[in-house]
């Protein structure tokens, strides 16, 4: 019997796998082990990185030129928002991003409505801009004529806010800058329409348009409220102060008021300050 | 471990076990490409174990220990046919060494033909101990069975033998 146990040892000894064999063997198997490899590596996790993982060289670099790519296109098109009219497409960007950004520096009451002032300024512009176009559709200037009162109302409120905070001074400083705005404005308008009409060879000169008599309007509310607003406050000035002389008055209201808002009382050679500037504009 | 010490380990554990675990599944299937594939499956199984991060205390027993389930598992699906039939009509190849001598692969082909006339019992003890070297206290854990009922299997497959070849 012993001799069979040795046959089977000795037949064992030569019972091997060739060469070829095991190398394909050991292939399958390193081909095995490469589409399941052992956990911490896991394939999905290596083959799919999160889209959300931002410790990822690859979406560093996405999220890098997304970012460069967001400021360039956003600052272009801001930039080139600046110089839009009612109507036209990047016009919504001026007045809803721009505007709104530049506003929100202005952190003070006097700033802000400082600011609201300007944007009064920037919503003439465009008024004249609209009305010295030949081509500008009647749509497009009702817009920028409906831009205009409403910009205008804003600052209207800033003075009402003003009066409510006791703030009689900075009420009538906004007061006098918007009603020098409207004025300054509305001649350059009457002249822009004067010559419109003579080119279009219109027989009624003298006829008033839509925008010059709707800016009227305005300036002369902005006018009016100046003027109460003056004599209210000085008013309760000399009330308090009961007994001061009328020249101290005069002198506060000087250093209250800056000069620029105060042109057609300022005494001179017949020509204001507003007539210098449309002078220098020229 | 890291994840490329667990291939490295591995690839060793192939290249040291793979002419063992083929040697043994030939013993137990007597058929050298199901036994190709038996101890491939073997070791595809080994390393789905390990690539768990499981800790794996004798990777000779556990390798075993796989290799065995995987032979029952073929036995279960075995058709009953004889080596000779299946040498004599299909060309099989018990898994010879082409260098051996004629007359020594004639006895070693004779005890092999008795040795699959073995029950399956016996025949994985007297493998497991004669052929692959393992002691019974291994036998036994790898098989869960106890080292008297290990011992025993193995004196009665050398009866069997002996039976047999009388």
């Amino acid at each position: 019997m012993e001799h069979i146990i040795k046959q089977l040892k000795k037949g064992a000894k030569h019972t091997r796998l060739s060469s070829a064999e095991k190398a394909e063997m050991k292939n399958a198997l390193l081909r095995h082990v490469k589409t399941n490899p052992a956990s911490g590596e896991t394939f999905p996790v290596r083959a799919i990185p999160s889209p959300f993982f931002i410790n990822n060289l690859r979406n560093k670099k996405s999220i890098s030129v997304l970012v460069m790519a967001g400021l360039l296109m956003g600052g272009s098109a801001s930039f080139a928002a600046e110089n839009t009219m009612p109507g036209d497409i990047l016009y919504p960007i001026k007045t809803n991003v721009n505007e709104v950004v530049r506003g929100v520096v202005a952190l003070t009451p006097k700033a802000k409505a400082e600011w609201e002032v300007r944007l009064v300024e920037r919503r003439l512009n465009e008024v004249e801009r609209v009305e010295a176009k030949d081509d500008a559709r009647q749509e497009t200037k009702e817009a920028a004529r409906t831009n205009l009162g409403k910009y205008t109302e804003r600052v209207n409120k800033r003075i009402v806010k003003f009066e409510e905070d006791k703030d009689s001074e900075e009420a009538i400083v906004t007061a006098g800058k918007l009603a020098d705005m409207l004025r300054t404005h509305e001649r350059v308008l009457i002249k822009i329409d004067t010559q419109t009409t003579q080119e279009n060879n219109v027989a009624n000169l003298d006829a008033p348009k839509q925008t010059p008599k709707k800016l009227r309007v305005n300036r002369d509310d902005a006018e009016k409220k100046y003027k109460d607003l003056k004599q209210k406050y000085h008013k309760e000035d000399d009330e308090e102060d009961d007994g001061v002389e009328s020249v101290s008055t005069s002198t506060v209201e000087a250093s209250a008021i800056p000069a620029f808002v105060l042109p057609t009382t300022r005494p001179g050679d017949g020509v204001n300050h507003f007539e210098k500037r449309e002078r220098k504009d020229r | 471990m890291k994840p490329n010490a667990v291939e490295q380990e591995f690839i060793k554990t192939y290249d040291q076990f793979a002419d063992a675990i083929f040697r043994h599944c030939v013993f137990r299937v007597s058929d050298r490409e199901k036994a190709k594939d038996i101890a491939q499956g073997s070791f595809v199984r080994l390393w789905d174990y390990m690539s768990q991060g499981k800790e794996i205390d004798n990777m000779r027993a556990l390798l075993y220990r796989i290799a065995n389930n995987l032979v029952i598992d073929e036995y279960r699906k075995k058709k009953v046919v004889s080596l000779d039939q299946m040498r004599d009509e299909e060309g099989f190849d018990i898994g010879f060494d082409s260098m051996h001598d004629i007359e020594s692969r004639d006895e070693y082909e004779h005890a092999q033909a008795l040795l699959e006339r073995l029950p399956d019992k016996y025949r994985e003890a007297l493998v497991m101990r004669h052929i692959d070297g393992l002691s019974v206290k291994e036998i036994s854990h790898l098989t869960h069975e106890s080292e008297n009922v290990i011992s025993v299997r193995i004196h009665r497959a050398i009866e069997k033998l002996k039976a047999l070849r009388n």
